[in-house]
């Protein structure tokens, strides 16, 4: 009967001290965000969708290597070129098939020309699944928005999102 | 109160692990298991998606895939250097001991390397357990190897616990062939081996004999073939891409599709 | 339940009234494979008798994507992010047993820097994986407050990642010869302010968990694994010490720099879920003593990669072995001295550990059933890979 009693006053005793833990984190500040009214700020080199980034002329720095198309582990990049005047490698199709990418970033890390970055592009979601296919305008223009210098194979693009 | 085809069902349901019942002592019922097996197998539910016969592993030339160099399963003389680790010495000294015919040799820092035939393996595996020198009571890793036409290998990696040490590796060459790769099963000696041997048996073929249930296990049971063999042939439509019309077509560079 | 059944049964017979009306017979359920207690998809199959367990199996293969396979397929940098897949968890462990392997096989010697890199990322994995072990453990018990505080401390863990990797959760970090890339300014002082809030918060919790009545009376003494158990059944890493075995891979065969920081091993001794609990939250504690270590003594500056040939043939096999967060992960690979691994396998720990299920439910009641799951730590995508 003593033990019986013993374990009650044992139990209250421990809730209490678990409540008070809660009680403390009941007072302390939120950490919430709520999400698609407010967005955390996600630091430079997140991996987003890869984008083509181009020179300060708005030419794309890409020379259609194809060695992103070699480095990636599921081969969602395609590309095609043909040989221009002066036997010059010219980027016709650049397809990145963002249903396959897995955001892993070696074809970033490949790129011997910084031609490729890792945006931070996250809101990817569509109802088409075509949409996804992403081509090489709308990888160049997500690239011309550029606000930062790139770090960690990743740059930012201001916080506007593909649509 | 329960009649004869709830019954049926209730078996067949049970079916996948029956002989898991006595894994707490360790007292496999062997019979039944594969009774219940085949039971699962007549009922057939028909979810076949690849309807045109399939060509098994092992009557399929390997085609697709590039010739390799063959990885032999290597058989070095069991010379031991004088700079190895200790207990590589004495695990070496214990087995050449008990078993003349075995060539064990030091594989890489404390690690004991052997090659053990098939018909051995039992024996040689009780030993190596219950020696008081090695102690290998852990077994860590069972991994089966397709090495082509020198046959399948399965490859033990046993350790010493809590000591960590020593530490030995036994490879065992299936017997039989590659359609009918046989190895006996260690189950009774180390259980973890259990699902290891069904993996094994599921993604590579090797029947292992002793087996309390030798069922697939990561796959459906309905599979056709052992995709880790080599010449294992994915029997399903490629996955193709999806373009917007307006858009580039498909090149005719080769989208790879050798997984899903 | 069953007792009282069983005694109706016999006063009927007893009395002479002819067959008993009241049988009891097993009935089998399934949990899952979408359940919220499995922990991913996995089915376990339970015979019962009234609320006992007579056995119970787990059916696995419905994450299955043939990892192995696909390793075979890809030249073996590119397979560091499906590493990663395997334990999502803890997929820093997952890279670097993969990279120990194929640097072993090349002879790579990885800078000093980027040993450290590995080593302090390596602990800091083990925190975020236990941390989140935990909320996810006080939720199968039902103790949400937990799993929110839980996830909150290790949610800053994963911003310290996003910003180091660029990824919060497959991180695709780690390179054979060393790291992606280098710390980034300020990570020093982030992660030690980091591992002092950790220590409060690890007092916290236990005054939440640890001495509540409840919760003792829900893991104490339940799925009671013997250290002869364990040891037969393959068992590793928090399992295997709580029941009662000082065996760690860090310490046993020491890879990084496990050799020259003294840390302990906690052991359990009973082998209860409660031993479990008990174990991992004290590899909290000890990690980030081991995360201090490293930060103290991370040498300023120098090289992350080692200077690692452009295309990499290695041949041979081996074994490579690491302690993560839920046990002994190895990587056995054989090459055949192309660019391609010829055989990967993977030696996860869950699904070794899954095999326990059995022995752990056996006579325990079905409630017991979701602590026993939730004490092994199963990630699913390791158990199917």
């Amino acid at each position: 009967m003593v033990r019986y009693i013993r374990e009650i006053l044992k139990t209250l005793k421990t809730l209490a001290i678990g409540m008070g833990v809660t009680f403390r984190n009941m007072i302390s500040p939120s950490i919430t965000i709520h999400y698609p009214d407010e967005k955390l700020d996600v630091p430079v080199g997140t991996r987003g969708l890869p984008v083509l980034l181009s020179d300060a002329d708005g030419n794309l720095k890409c020379v259609s290597c194809e060695l992103c198309a070699k480095a990636c582990p599921v081969n969602c990049i395609e590309i095609k070129s043909y040989r221009g005047p002066n036997r010059k490698k010219i980027l016709e199709v650049y397809n990145l098939d963002s249903t396959w990418c897995m955001y892993c970033g070696l074809c970033v890390e490949a790129c011997p020309f910084d031609a490729l970055a890792m945006s931070d592009q996250y809101e990817l979601a569509d109802y088409d699944l075509r949409n996804l296919v992403y081509d090489k305008e709308r990888l160049a223009e997500i690239g011309r928005r550029q606000t930062t210098a790139t770090i960690n194979f990743g740059i930012k693009t201001g916080g506007e999102w593909t649509r | 109160m329960r009649d004869e085809t709830s019954d049926y069902l209730t078996q067949s349901v049970l079916a996948p692990d029956l002989g898991k019942k006595g894994t707490g002592d360790m007292a496999y019922n062997e019979k039944e298991s594969h009774g219940q097996s085949e039971n699962m197998n007549d009922s057939g539910n028909g979810v076949h998606e690849t309807p045109q016969p399939t060509p098994t592993a092992a009557d399929q030339p390997a085609e697709t895939q590039p010739e390799r160099p063959k990885a032999e399963p290597s058989q070095r003389e069991h010379a031991v250097s004088p700079d190895a680790p200790d207990e590589v010495k004495t695990t070496i000294a214990a087995l050449v001991e008990a078993f003349p015919s075995l060539k064990p040799f030091h594989k890489e820092d404390d690690w004991t390397e052997v090659v053990v035939p098939a018909a051995l393996l039992k024996d040689v595996a009780r030993f190596v357990r219950d020696d008081e020198r090695l102690k290998l009571n852990f077994l860590s890793s069972l991994s089966g190897v397709d090495y082509r036409d020198a046959g399948l290998q399965v490859v033990y990696h046993l350790i010493s616990i809590p000591a960590g040490r020593p530490k030995l590796i036994m490879k065992v060459n299936a017997e039989g062939g590659r359609d009918n790769a046989h190895v006996p099963s260690v189950v009774d000696i180390w259980p973890t081996a259990n699902w290891h041997e069904r993996e094994a048996w599921d993604l590579l073929g090797i029947r292992f004999d002793g087996h309390p249930n030798l069922k697939r296990i990561l796959l459906r049971e309905d599979w056709i073939g052992h995709p880790l063999r080599k010449d294992y042939v994915d029997s399903r439509p490629p996955r193709e891409r999806q373009y917007k019309e307006t858009w580039a077509p498909p090149s005719d560079r080769g989208v790879r599709h050798d997984e899903s | 339940m069953a007792d009282s059944e069983m005694n109706i049964s016999t006063q009927l017979e007893e009395t002479g009234s002819g067959e008993p009306r009241i049988r009891t017979e097993e009935l089998l359920i399934n949990m899952g494979p979408q359940h919220p207690s499995t922990h991913g998809v996995l089915r376990v199959m339970a015979r019962l008798d009234g609320e006992k367990v007579v056995d119970a199996w787990g059916d696995i293969g419905y994450l299955h994507r043939c990892f192995e396979k696909i390793a075979e397929k890809r030249p073996l940098p590119a397979v560091i992010p499906y590493t990663d897949r395997t334990d999502y968890l803890a997929a820093l462990s997952m890279e670097l047993t993969y990279v120990l392997a194929v640097e072993k096989l090349l002879n790579i010697e990885v800078p000093e820097r980027a040993v450290y890199i590995r080593f302090i990322t390596n602990e800091l994995q083990r925190i975020a994986s236990h941390l989140l072990w935990f909320g996810a453990f006080c939720l199968d018990l039902g103790a949400v407050t937990g799993f929110l505080y839980a996830f909150r401390d290790r949610e800053k863990i994963l911003d310290v990642y996003e910003s180091l990797c660029g990824a919060r959760m497959l991180y695709n970090y780690f390179r054979i010869g060393g790291v992606r890339n280098d710390l980034y300014q300020g990570f020093r002082d982030t992660v030690l302010r980091l591992m002092d809030d950790l220590e409060k918060r690890l007092v916290e919790f236990d005054n939440l968990i640890t001495s509540n009545k409840i919760f003792e009376t829900r893991t104490v003494g339940v799925g009671v694994l013997t250290a002869e158990e364990a040891i037969a059944w393959g068992a590793s890493g928090p399992v295997l010490r709580a029941s009662g075995i000082p065996y760690d891979i860090r310490k046993a065969d020491p890879y990084l720099l496990y050799d020259r920081y003294d840390f302990n091993v906690p052991v359990g001794t009973n082998g209860d879920v409660y031993d479990r609990y008990r174990v991992r939250m004290a590899e909290i504690a000890e990690s980030i003593k081991l995360v201090r270590h490293g930060l103290e003594d991370l040498p300023r500056g120098g090289d992350i990669m080692a200077d690692v040939p452009r295309r990499l043939s290695p041949s041979g096999d081996t074994y490579s072995r690491i302690e993560s967060p839920r046990g002994e992960v190895g990587c056995y690979l054989v090459c055949d001295g192309t660019d391609v691994a010829y055989r990967v396998k993977w030696r996860s720990p869950c699904f070794v550990h899954l095999q326990l299920l059995g022995t752990l439910s056996r006579g325990s009641l079905i409630a017991d059933m979701v602590a026993n799951i939730g004490s092994l730590d199963i990630v699913m995508g390791e158990v199917d890979r």
